[in-house]
């Protein structure tokens, strides 16, 4: 006790106040302040660090060496930029890039339309709107596995649904006429639009929950100010959802661009890799094939360099027009 | 021209939250009207049915000599300031001001003519180029202001425009809005539950309670000769002081009475009461403080006395009713101190009951 009486004289009043300790008299334990803080912030940044930064590091620093995938306890052979000379000398690596770019491109445009277009329709009034509004979250919640299985069905020349409606109206000779994950663009089409229906429901929550702030006077000053339907939807709904927008598509890209479940499950990347995307070079070149970790890693920094690319422009961009 | 016509308006939402009862009355065009009234009397649906954002249920509109009640709000040749302002976040303020004019197909020359105009009557030229959030209040309320007048319509509308506005300002905008009138003689349709406000910018004002009309007049005819309570007591601060009494015949002179009171009655305005319960209405200028015991005066006690830097309010216990009274920021009165009131006796209301409804009784 003397002793804790003695530190709040020698103290100035301002710290006792703020210390846990000194209000109460805990004990004699007395950790100071500065290791308290310390100790507090240890786990989440032992955490952060264990799950971000180490995996990231030991990523690239894997991108340098020769390492068979079977033997990584080894560490293998320091080769310097071997793997990312190899990378730029690799056709498949390109094609994969390509096909990466434009299926993230596709899929977010599709996803960021059908989303926001869905959003509007449930964000007016109509009977049922809040069952509606649960169950388009349906595809979301789903596994993947699940996802892919269904629409592997639904894809099937031969007893799939969506030829058989498409035979049925009339568009197609035969029922199996068109084989969906056969034919490289067809495959692409398809992976596409699982992706898009898999992820689409993301859009319509953020969205719908920005519309429902969009205040209602804004749309009646408009009226008076003699805007019609369109124009309103223009310049105050588009207008307002812009932000949001710009930043689900950010996050849908990221994710998308990154994907490889959806891809992989379907398709494996064929026919003829019309659906090889950077993902799945990455596993084949890691884990299949080649087992060649270490080019293996340089594809999946070479994936992470962009992404960060991107994500800067991308930035600098929105802070830019901010500004204006 | 366009005066504005209600023939029978009428609003319910759902099946019974009627929000206005019935207008049926005609402003006359050039005139600042006030609609004022409590919390949810229906004021801000009346006007919007002014603007076409809400249907009547029943009843016409009629501006000048046409029928408006079908329109769009764009061919209403109205404008409306919005108590929000609603001003269109992500434009500057100089397209927010041409948004209405750009709508219509006015030449962008000619719209930045009419934003120079407008900027420089509302003193709003040095921040055209920002973004409404990055305004004040009172520059935010200016610029409401200016997208209702550039397009110079027949018929402002104004819901609250200035109730989020600190005192200080809410007084100077008040003003500029008065000299705004004097200059434009366009009818303005002003909604507010500030009666203060109503009294002092108005040429006419609509009492509403409950989504019924109680009064229209001029601010004179509203404080002077309320029609009945729940006008007398809603316009003025302090409120109108209301003395419960009972009106009695006393050696064939009609009376006022309440415990120590007696109060003589013209036989004129007693004949026109219906009951005995009546109520005596009395603003707190209209009484005359006295020491105790003059003659015709009433004894009463002062509770408090509080001093409002002009002058001070003397909180009094009179017959049973606590009244309010002003006395000259110099007065010595102070509470506990007895002293007698008098009323200047052209200066007294007789209500015809206790209720809001009770008609104010006044010889003809
Ligand atoms: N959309 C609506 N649906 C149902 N009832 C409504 C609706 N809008 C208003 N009301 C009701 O109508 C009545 C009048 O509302 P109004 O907004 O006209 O009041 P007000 O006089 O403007 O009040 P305030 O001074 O608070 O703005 C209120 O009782 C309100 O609850
Ligand atoms: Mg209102």
């Amino acid at each position: 006790m003397t002793r804790i009486y003695d530190r709040n004289v020698a103290e100035p009043a301002e710290e006792h106040r703020a210390s846990p300790r000194a209000v109460g008299g805990v004990g004699p334990t007395i950790i100071p302040d500065r290791w308290l803080g310390a100790a507090m912030l240890a786990p989440s940044v032992l955490v952060f660090l264990a799950l971000l930064i180490f995996p990231l590091g030991y990523g690239i620093y894997t991108s340098f060496f020769r390492i068979d995938t079977l033997d990584l306890s080894t560490g293998g052979t320091f080769v310097g930029f071997e793997n990312y000379l190899w990378l730029l000398g690799n056709e498949q690596f390109w094609h994969a890039l390509k096909t990466s770019t434009m299926f993230s491109v596709v899929v977010v445009s599709l996803q960021i339309v059908l989303g926001t277009a869905v959003a509007l329709l449930l964000n007016s009034s109509f009977k049922g709107r809040t069952l509606v509004r649960g169950l388009i979250l349906f595809p979301y919640m789903m596994p993947v596995v699940a996802v892919v299985l269904v629409w592997l069905l639904l894809y099937n020349a031969i007893f799939g649904v969506i030829n058989y409606l498409i035979f049925s109206v009339g568009f197609i000779p035969r029922v199996d006429s068109i084989a969906w994950l056969a034919n490289p663009t067809s495959a692409f089409i398809g992976v596409v639009l699982v992706a898009v229906w898999k992820y689409f429901p993301f859009v319509v929550v953020i969205v719908l929950a920005r519309l429902q702030v969009i205040p209602q006077d804004l749309y009646e000053a408009a009226k008076i100010d003699g805007a019609g339907p369109i124009s309103r939807f223009f310049d105050i709904t588009l207008r307002e959802l812009r932000d949001v927008l710009l930043v689900v598509a950010l996050l849908r890209t990221i994710f998308i661009f990154n994907n490889f479940e959806i891809v992989y499950l379907m398709t494996h990347g064929g026919p003829m890799q019309a659906t090889l995307t950077l993902p799945i070079l990455v596993y084949e070149t890691a884990l299949d094939g080649d087992r060649s970790f270490g080019r293996g890693s340089a594809i999946a920094v070479v994936m992470f360099a962009i992404l960060m690319c991107v994500m800067t422009v991308y930035f600098r961009f929105l802070r830019k027009e901010d500004q204006k | 021209m366009a005066s504005v016509k209600f023939d029978k308006l009428r609003k319910v939402y759902g099946k019974d939250v009627v929000a206005v009862a019935g207008l049926d009355f005609e402003i006359p065009d050039g005139l600042f009207v006030s609609l004022v009234g409590p919390s949810g009397c229906g004021k801000s649906t009346a006007l919007r049915m002014i603007a076409g954002l809400e249907e009547p249920t029943s009843g016409r509109l009629i501006f000048g000599d046409q029928d408006v009640t079908d329109r769009e709000p764009r061919n209403r040749d109205i404008a409306m300031v919005f108590q929000s302002y609603a001003l269109y976040p992500h434009m500057t303020v100089s397209e927010n001001l041409q948004y209405g004019l750009k709508k219509r197909g006015v030449s962008s020359e000619e719209r930045s003519i009419s934003v120079k105009r407008i900027a420089h009557m509302l003193h709003i030229e040095t921040f055209l180029d920002r973004k409404p959030r990055q305004l004040s209040g009172g520059q935010r309320q200016r610029v409401a202001l200016g997208r209702a007048l550039i397009r110079d319509p027949e018929v402002f509308l104004l819901d609250e425009p200035l109730s989020n506005l600190d005192a200080k300002l809410r007084v100077h905008m008040r003003a500029e809005l008065a000299t705004l009138h004097q200059r434009l003689r366009k009818t303005m349709i002003y909604v507010t539950h500030d009666q203060l406000e109503a009294m002092t910018l108005s040429d006419r004002i609509v009492v509403m309670n409950h989504g019924v009309v109680q009064q229209i007049g001029s601010p004179a005819e509203i404080y002077n000769s309320p029609s009945n309570r729940f006008v007398a007591e809603f316009m003025g601060t302090p409120s109108m002081n209301m003395i419960p009494c009972t009106l009695k015949q006393e050696n064939g002179e009609p009376r006022l009475i309440a415990k120590n009171l007696s109060i003589p009655l013209s036989k004129q305005v007693a004949s026109l009461a219906s009951r005995t319960e009546v109520a005596l209405g009395v603003r707190s200028e209209d009484f005359e403080i006295g020491a105790p015991g003059i003659v015709g005066g009433v004894d009463a006690r002062v509770l408090v006395a509080e001093l409002t830097g002009a002058e001070k309010y003397i909180y009094l216990e009179l017959a049973d009713a606590k009244v309010i009274a002003r006395a000259p920021a110099d007065s010595p009165i102070c509470a506990g101190d007895n002293v007698s009131l008098s009323f200047k006796p052209h200066q007294m209301h007789v209500f015809d009951g206790r209720g809001d409804e009770a008609a104010a009784l006044r010889a003809a």
